[in-house]
């Protein structure tokens, strides 16, 4: 992923964070740098960050590869949508 | 490389995920159905998936490996390697319907050309179809030949063995030769022992090398049968050598006269000869100083010798004079009869000659068939 290199050279390394997702049209999702898994489901996968969660809703979820840098998730995904701890949804 | 697959029980796959996620595994091909979870991992991994697995107290179940998919399908992406190892493996299975050489043992009077032309008689040489190889003919063939009491022919591997077994060579009867026993020296008999035959010797009889001693007959009242003659016949030999030593002789001397000259060949041929001594009685000897690139140079070396008349002292040259003789007397003997005998040694002088006679008479078998053993 060199070109998030470049994210995070047009953005600074403020904004762009630790995380990085990657969507691929609506049935492939990377999400590299995260800091594990909170729950995992057909219809729900929830991905945890440094300073959110990461909820992605949809159908027919799978965790395809899962490595300590980065989970692969294949599915019909409708949803990625930061989660606080507090429970509020982020933008 | 390897893989393998592992089914887990579990109602928390995402603790169990992260348990292995901590550790740093790389996990594949997740799959998570109802109270379970399954996933790959590499052969290298596994010892630390199942350490945590064990701790954590989870039920696993360990699949097959995956080497053998992956393997497949690397081979399969790979056509060249594929079809030469199918080549290889056809080229095997062709060339082990072949025979292609043979051998031939167990021979030492049946010639081996002979039995490789009934092989290739029979087809069975060179590059042959094992199908097209028939055996038991070929032992058959082989069987017949004159000398052979069995033969087998067999195939190892590629080979055609053919061992054969010989005929014990024929034992010739025994013949019976009714030749006489002869005396082989001069000699006079002292004892006979006729085992077969007729003695026609006695003891004291002087006998000369060819005289019969034992006739091949056997004497019966109706007149003489021939029979074998065998014995043993001893007799007083004796061994004689004269030497004679003149009181003057004439012996040729090195003065102590040395000339040299020295040739010069060229590719073998001499150019440039050696000057000759002016001395006429000379030895010689030879050396070559240089020898390179066809040019030989030699140098002779004429060692002058004069003839010098020696006067002999008969007193002190006999005693050695006749050791030596004794020594060439006794190697004329027979080494059976050298230590039985008895030397004797004359001396006489007639007209400044000494004449020095050595005898040695011994008592040995004279009978030839002793000498024919």
């Amino acid at each position: 992923m060199a070109y998030l290199e470049d994210i995070k050279r047009i953005f600074g390394s403020e904004r762009a964070g630790e995380c990085e997702v990657l969507l691929s049209g609506r049935s492939a999702l990377v999400i590299s740098g995260h800091k594990g898994l909170s729950s995992l489901s057909d219809g729900e996968i929830v991905v945890r960050t440094k300073k959110a969660s990461l909820r992605i809703s949809g159908a027919d979820l799978r965790l395809v590869q899962a490595s300590p840098a980065e989970v692969y998730i294949a599915g019909k995904i409708r949803s990625v949508e930061y989660v606080e701890p507090t429970g509020e949804v982020g933008s | 490389m390897r893989r393998v697959r592992y089914r887990v029980s579990c109602r928390r796959a995402a603790f169990l995920l992260n348990r292995l996620l901590s550790v740093g595994l790389l996990l594949s091909e997740i799959d998570r159905g109802e109270e379970k979870l399954c996933f790959s991992v590499s052969y290298l991994d596994s010892p630390r998936v199942e350490a945590i697995l064990v701790e954590y107290g989870f039920e696993y179940h360990k699949g097959g490996y995956l080497g053998a998919k992956a393997l497949l399908m690397r081979v399969l992406s790979r056509p060249f390697l594929l079809f030469s190892a199918v080549l290889a493996i056809v080229l095997v299975i062709v060339s082990q319907s072949f025979v292609y050489s043979y051998s031939v043992s167990g021979n030492r009077l049946v010639n081996t050309a002979t039995v490789e032309a009934i092989l290739r008689e029979k087809g069975a040489v060179g590059i042959v179809s094992k199908r097209s190889l028939d055996t038991a003919e070929l032992k058959k063939a082989v069987s017949a030949l004159d000398g052979v009491s069995f033969a087998s022919v067999k195939l190892e591997g590629n080979r055609l063995l053919v061992e054969i077994k010989e005929e014990l060579p024929r034992e010739s009867p025994d013949e019976v030769l009714y030749t006489p026993v002869t005396s082989i020296s001069h000699a006079v008999v002292t004892r006979i022992v006729a085992e077969n035959g007729t003695p026609v010797v006695r003891s004291g009889d002087r006998v000369s090398p060819g005289d019969v001693l034992i006739s091949p007959t056997y004497a019966f009242t109706e007149g003489e049968a021939p029979a074998p003659a065998r014995g043993e016949v001893w007799g007083l030999v004796t061994y004689e050598k004269e030497v004679i030593l003149p009181l003057f002789t004439i012996d040729r001397v090195k003065t102590g006269e040395i000339y040299r000259s020295r040739s010069l060949s060229l590719f073998g041929k001499e150019v440039a000869p050696a000057a000759l001594p002016p001395f006429g009685e000379y030895d010689l000897t030879e050396r070559v100083l240089y020898r390179g690139i066809g040019v030989t140079i030699t140098e002779k070396t004429y060692l002058r010798r004069a003839a010098v008349t020696v006067c002999h002292d008969f007193e002190s040259e006999a005693s050695a004079l006749t050791d030596t003789a004794l020594a060439d007397l006794l190697l004329t003997v027979p080494f059976y009869a050298r230590e039985r005998g008895c030397v004797g040694v004359t001396q006489k002088k007639l007209d400044n000659v000494l004449y020095i006679v050595l005898y040695y008479k011994t008592e040995q078998r004279i009978d030839s068939s002793f000498a024919s053993s």
